[in-house]
């Protein structure tokens, strides 16, 4: 029976799960009360992505076999944590350094269950505690170095990085963090050198190449601007972020009601400068991801729903402008219905095709569906009878377009719409 | 029922070799022995050394009461297909019967060291209780580990302390023959196919021919340009795609010898740390040289060290690579030919002139390949309407793997249908394409992850045949 947990580990340890998982449920068959195997077989499940849950379950007997063993709750406080249960995740860790207060891995998982909270100065507090109970934790290290970038502690969190760099250059996840840290400093192009040598160390590191898309978009002046706004709006608590975003609606009115005052175009400028705001902060990563498809080597990184993520927000919007654009200068409702269709379904676009939720997939992907499939039929119809007016039934597609535009940017803060479910 | 059904579905297709088998076992499980000898000796008139089928007789013969007969019967067919563990552990249990334990327990780990689920607990523990023990020249070299599943007495006959240690060893050492003919037993397979039997993969076959088969038939012009024969041939690609097929096909275009080690057999060199095991391997193929080498699931065996928690492993891999050198022993006539689905796993080192210096992608069937593929996959089949060609321009991406599936499941469904209906149902086309449906394609995963390998750890140009074949190389 430990014949089966020794070759299974092996097989772990290469990567190579399912011949490990097999010896590990062997193992289990042959003593269905061996804890070990039960931890072998977690570890095993736990990097495979849609597996966790079944590795939350197997932990869980484990723990039923072993209540008292510090490492088990250490490894429930992993797995929750990488279901995005951070409160679970947090109360598990606890427990693991209840019956081991010593233990180094007892405070990483408890750094990483707070950074899944967004709870960065406690991330930081049980990283420093996982170091100084072994310094060598490379782990706690990683973990360190992040949160003090989501604190915007740039330049502690650069000396964190360049530490871990030269004890670990072999390390992707140093790496990784390397390339974020540059990203945070505004240096996209040392943080592509950096998000690329994590993937030529591991290639199969997703979080790597998404890193490294990053860089891509970064080239962009604006896109760094929007990055810039997005890693200050990570720095704060959950709370103070929607106090400011509702803060941020209520000065507009108000500022726009002064402005109206003054100059009813001064207001116009404000409302609109503030919705182009609005539509730049979601729809930036979209436009990304279609700058990078005009690179040619670039757009290899692309996987296929974000490939198809840049064509819809930024070819959609490119062609919507285009076709309202036409739409005035040949006076032709036909292109107004199409522009809309296109231009407005930039914004579902831009929360379905990415989207790990499968309810926010269904809502914002219906919502997609009704404006290209609404402003086509509406378009040829307006085509074919030689329209030269919008319809009422036309104005009524574009006013639900806009609203429904409009109100996409609401819904689209639903964590649950946003998140994949745990599995 | 089930068994009329089978009867007339064999009426149908009489020479139809799983199906005799499946009518013969199920004649077994309703004791009509005859009629279950009869089938098994159809098999056999087909095919002489079909192992099964010999093994069903023997079967048959021991329930019969002619246990001595079984068991030399089993004899043969163990000499004749070493690798087919059902012999092994039938003779295991014959033996048993006839009192001599300690054989049997022999031949139980034999057979299990095969296939691992095999393991009976109940089996190890009437050996046990026989007063079987286990069979010390194996542990000491690491070769056969007992590896009974359920069995919490497994450890108990497992154990390197074991004080004949000495004595074993010394046995080990005095039996270089009967170790030769052990290890041939468990590693040597036949190499009687040659490229003409494996369907498709042109390019690999001339690619093979230009960086293999050549240059062992003209040694001496090689070696008038300095350049050796043999060596170490790196075979990639997604899993299914027919390596270890190629492999075999390849030793027997040079008509040599074929030694196939697998993953169970690398894990017991692990598990033993057995250095020494890896070296016996060396030393027998380069005692039958020419001799083809082939290590199946390569990446395991040859690890990236950077990889290895502990630094026991690395003794085994940093022992591969000296063999691999022919720094114990000259290398001549030797082919190593490696396949793994994960080269990205690889240890740099191997990759090193020498080692695995020539690499050879396979890539998954292409559509005349894969319509060759379907034809053989249909032969001796009752089937209807099969269009191959429009079946192969229906299955991209589908690995021959991938394909058997799609047959397999058509044929359950087809049965299940005879089943219920007495009469037989051959596989249509329409069932074909549903499965097609059903079944994914396995190489697109694998391709997924091969992508980014290319894009981003190519040094060397490694993967160069990757990118080329996935369109992003010009």
């Amino acid at each position: 029976m430990q014949d089966y947990i020794l070759r299974g580990r092996l097989l772990r340890e290469q990567g190579r799960y399912p011949d490990a998982e097999a010896y590990f449920r062997q193992a289990i068959g042959a003593s269905p009360d061996q804890v070990e195997a039960y931890i072998e077989l977690a570890l095993c499940l736990l990097p495979q992505e849609g597996r966790r849950r079944e590795a939350l379950e197997i932990i869980d007997r484990c723990i039923q076999l072993e209540p008292d063993h510090a490492f088990n709750h250490a490894l429930r406080s992993l797995i929750l944590s990488r279901l995005a249960r951070g409160r679970d995740a947090s109360a598990a860790a606890d427990q693991a350094i209840g019956l081991d207060p010593d233990g180094s891995f007892n405070h990483t998982v408890k750094a990483e269950a707070m950074l899944v909270q967004e709870k960065w100065k406690d991330a930081e507090m049980a990283a420093r505690k996982a170091l100084a109970l072994d310094s060598d934790n490379t782990s706690a290290r990683n973990l360190l170095a992040l949160a003090l970038q989501y604190q915007g502690r740039n330049v502690e969190a650069s000396v964190a990085v360049e530490t871990l760099l030269a004890d670990a250059p072999d390390s992707p996840f140093a790496h990784l963090n390397a390339g974020w840290a540059c990203l945070r400093s505004n240096d996209h192009q040392q943080a592509e050198v950096h998000f690329r040598e994590s993937l030529r160390l591991d290639a199969s590191l997703d979080a790597a190449r998404e890193g490294l898309i990053e860089s891509f978009k970064a080239r962009s002046w604006l896109y760094r601007l929007y990055l810039r706004y997005h890693f200050f709006m990570q720095r704060i608590q959950s709370g103070t972020r929607w106090a400011l975003i509702i803060g941020l609606i209520l000065a507009v009115n108000l500022g726009s009601k002064v402005l109206q005052t003054i100059h009813p175009l001064a207001s116009t400028v404000l409302i609109t400068a503030y919705l182009i705001f609005v539509l730049w902060v979601w729809l930036a990563s979209g436009i990304g991801h279609f700058l990078i498809l005009l690179d040619p080597s670039a757009r290899l990184a692309l996987k296929p729903k974000e490939r198809a993520e840049g064509i819809a927000v930024g070819g959609g919007l490119l062609a919507g402008i285009a076709c309202i654009t036409l739409g005035i200068l040949w006076d032709s409702p036909a292109f107004w219905l199409l522009g809309a269709g296109l231009g407005c379904g930039a914004m579902p676009a831009s929360l379905y095709f990415t989207n790990e939720s499968s309810n926010g997939r269904w809502i914002f992907g219906l919502f997609l569906a009704f404006l290209y499939g609404g402003g086509l039929i509406l378009a040829v119809t307006a085509w074919i009878s030689g329209a030269k007016v919008l319809t009422g039934r036309s104005e009524t597609f574009i006013t639900m377009a806009l609203i429904g535009t409009m109100l996409c940017t609401w819904i689209g803060n639903i964590p649950t719409l946003r998140q994949e479910k745990p599995r | 029922m089930e068994l009329d059904a089978l009867r007339t579905a064999l009426a149908a297709s009489p020479d139809n070799v799983p199906l005799l088998l499946l009518v013969a076992n199920a004649c077994i499980d309703q004791f009509s022995l005859d009629e279950a000898q009869n089938y098994y000796e159809r098999v056999i008139a087909l095919d002489p050394r079909q192992p099964e089928a010999r093994t069903g007789i023997a079967h048959v013969l021991n329930l019969k009461g002619r246990g001595s007969e079984a068991i030399l019967r089993l004899e043969q067919v163990c000499q004749d297909s070493p690798r087919h563990a059902p012999a092994w552990m039938l003779r295991a249990k014959l033996i048993l019967a006839e009192g001599n334990a300690t054989e049997a327990r022999s031949h139980y780990e034999q057979a299990v060291a095969l296939d691992p689920t095999l393991a009976d607990a109940d089996l190890v523990t009437r050996i046990d209780q026989a007063g079987g023990r286990a069979d010390s020249s194996r542990r000491n070299g690491g070769r056969i580990r007992p590896q009974a599943a359920g069995d919490s007495q497994a450890g108990a006959y497992y154990d390197p302390d074991d004080e004949n240690e000495e004595e074993d060893e010394d046995f080990f050492l005095d039996s270089e023959e009967e170790s030769d003919a052990e290890m041939e037993r468990e590693f040597v397979q036949k190499a009687d196919i040659s490229f003409a039997q494996v369907g498709g993969m042109d390019r690999v076959k001339e690619d093979i021919r230009m960086k293999i088969l050549y240059p062992m038939q003209n040694k001496d012009l090689f070696a008038a340009y300095g350049k050796k024969a043999g060596g170490g041939v790196l075979l990639y690609g997604p899993p299914g795609c027919g390596k270890t097929l190629i492999s075999r096909a390849t030793a027997g275009e040079i008509k040599a010898k074929f030694l196939s080690i697998g993953l169970h057999q690398i894990l017991d060199m692990w598990i033993g740390k057995s250095e020494e095991k890896l070296h016996e391997i060396f030393a027998l193929a380069r005692r039958n040289a020419p001799c083809v080498l082939f290590f199946d699931e390569v990446d395991a065996l040859a690890a990236d060290r950077k990889d290895m928690r502990t630094s026991a492993g690395r003794t085994l891999i940093n022992q591969f690579l000296a063999e691999m050198d022919g720094t114990s022993g000259s290398n001549d006539g030797l082919l190593v030919l490696g396949a793994t689905n994960a080269p990205w796993h690889l240890d740099s080192a191997f990759l090193r002139p020498g080692r695995f210096d020539r690499i050879l992608f396979v890539p998954p069937p292409d559509e005349p390949a894969r319509e060759e593929i379907i034809r053989l996959l249909s032969e001796g089949k009752p089937t209807t309407g099969i269009d191959a060609a429009a079946l192969a321009r229906k299955t991209k991406d589908f690995s021959g793997a991938d394909l058997k599936a799609v047959f397999d499941q058509s044929i359950e469904s087809a049965l299940t249908e005879a089943m219920k209906t007495g009469k037989i149902v051959p596989v249509t086309q329409k069932e074909l394409l549903l499965a097609c449906k059903q079944v994914k394609p396995s190489t697109r995963k694998w391709f997924e992850s091969a992508k980014n390998y290319a894009l981003y750890a190519n040094q060397s140009g490694f993967y160069d045949d990757i990118l080329e074949y996935l369109g992003l190389k010009k």
